[in-house]
């Protein structure tokens, strides 16, 4: 047995590292979702993730998973804002020849479809309330800074503790409480538009 | 609206809300999950002795275990050619010398 030998971790099976993606994936993709708005570009940043994942940790320890995955998200949903931020340098200067066109607002929650409702309460007036809350709190943490949002879904979605958010955001602690607390005064003031006192 | 939430209760609410993906979109995660397992790097350990004498261990994806694996049924093809074609220069050798020797045996004339 590997784990008898002092300072040996014991290292992970496939069937762990399946366990864990399976579980992991849909927050994962709700997070790249939120950050980019795009379900077709949320889905290549899940992609990469659980495939950086494998490739380089994937004989770690089991309960080093979430963490590392966490990173790895956070990182991949980071790269895409700066390839975006370069493409979006040379389309702008290339379209200041051409003529401008007003571009609509798209929000992914408004075709978010509800096929697969595994857990949808009985009353149909009880589902339609919950989907609309659903819907509004997606649409305010869609519209915090990244950062605010990274804190706020690491520490109350994935109920990680300052230290392990600090460590998956790469930052202080400090940092960590700065954006969590500017993140839920944010969403509180949004939410509160909307009818819902977050306390 | 006039309703009141907790923070807990956010995350309850998206977890619902990941429990209402479509069937599409979990197709494409459970394919990018099996492409990323396929992937997945492993370890082979060796441990000998509890006092540290030998122990070590290798660090290779599955994709570059394919290859290694490919890499020796190639290489031993390669030396197994080698061999039945020297065995076979050999035995010319030896008939080349019988003949020269004038010793050649009689089971040649056979045939």
């Amino acid at each position: 047995m590997r784990a008898d030998y002092p300072g040996v971790a014991e290292l992970s099976t496939p069937q762990q590292l399946s366990e864990f993606l399976a579980q992991a994936e849909r927050r994962a993709y709700k997070q790249a979702q939120f950050a980019v708005r795009d379900e077709h570009v949320a889905l290549d940043i899940v992609q990469d993730a659980m495939l950086k994942l494998a490739e380089r940790y994937g004989d770690r320890p089991a309960e080093e998973f979430p963490m590392l995955f966490q990173r790895i998200l956070q990182n991949t949903i980071r790269d895409y804002y700066r390839r975006q931020k370069v493409r979006s340098f040379w389309t702008t200067l290339m379209s200041s020849l051409a003529p401008q066109q007003d571009g609509e607002d798209f929000d992914p929650f408004d075709t978010l479809q509800d096929e697969n409702n595994e857990s949808q309460p009985a009353r149909p007036d009880e589902a339609l309330a919950q989907s609309q809350l659903i819907d509004v709190i997606e649409d305010a943490l869609s519209k915090l800074p990244a950062r605010q949002r990274e804190a706020f879904l690491l520490r109350y979605w994935e109920e990680m503790d300052t230290a392990e958010t600090a460590a998956a955001m790469g930052c202080s602690e400090g940092s960590v409480k700065t954006h969590c607390s500017r993140a839920t005064h944010a969403l509180s003031a949004m939410l509160k538009e909307r009818g819902i006192d977050l306390s | 609206m006039n309703t009141k939430l907790t923070t807990q209760e956010i995350g309850s609410l998206l977890d619902q809300s990941t429990r209402q993906l479509d069937r599409r979109t979990l197709d494409q995660l459970q394919m990018a999950r099996q492409h990323a397992l396929h992937s997945q790097r492993v370890s082979v350990s060796t441990w000998v002795s509890q006092n540290g004498m030998l122990h070590g261990r290798l660090q290779l994806s599955a994709r570059a275990l394919n290859w290694i694996i490919a890499a020796v049924v190639a290489s031993l093809l390669v030396i197994n050619v080698t061999y039945w074609s020297n065995l076979s220069e050999h035995d010319h050798s030896d008939i080349d010398i019988a003949i020269l020797t004038d010793d050649l045996p009689v089971d040649m004339y056979v045939d």
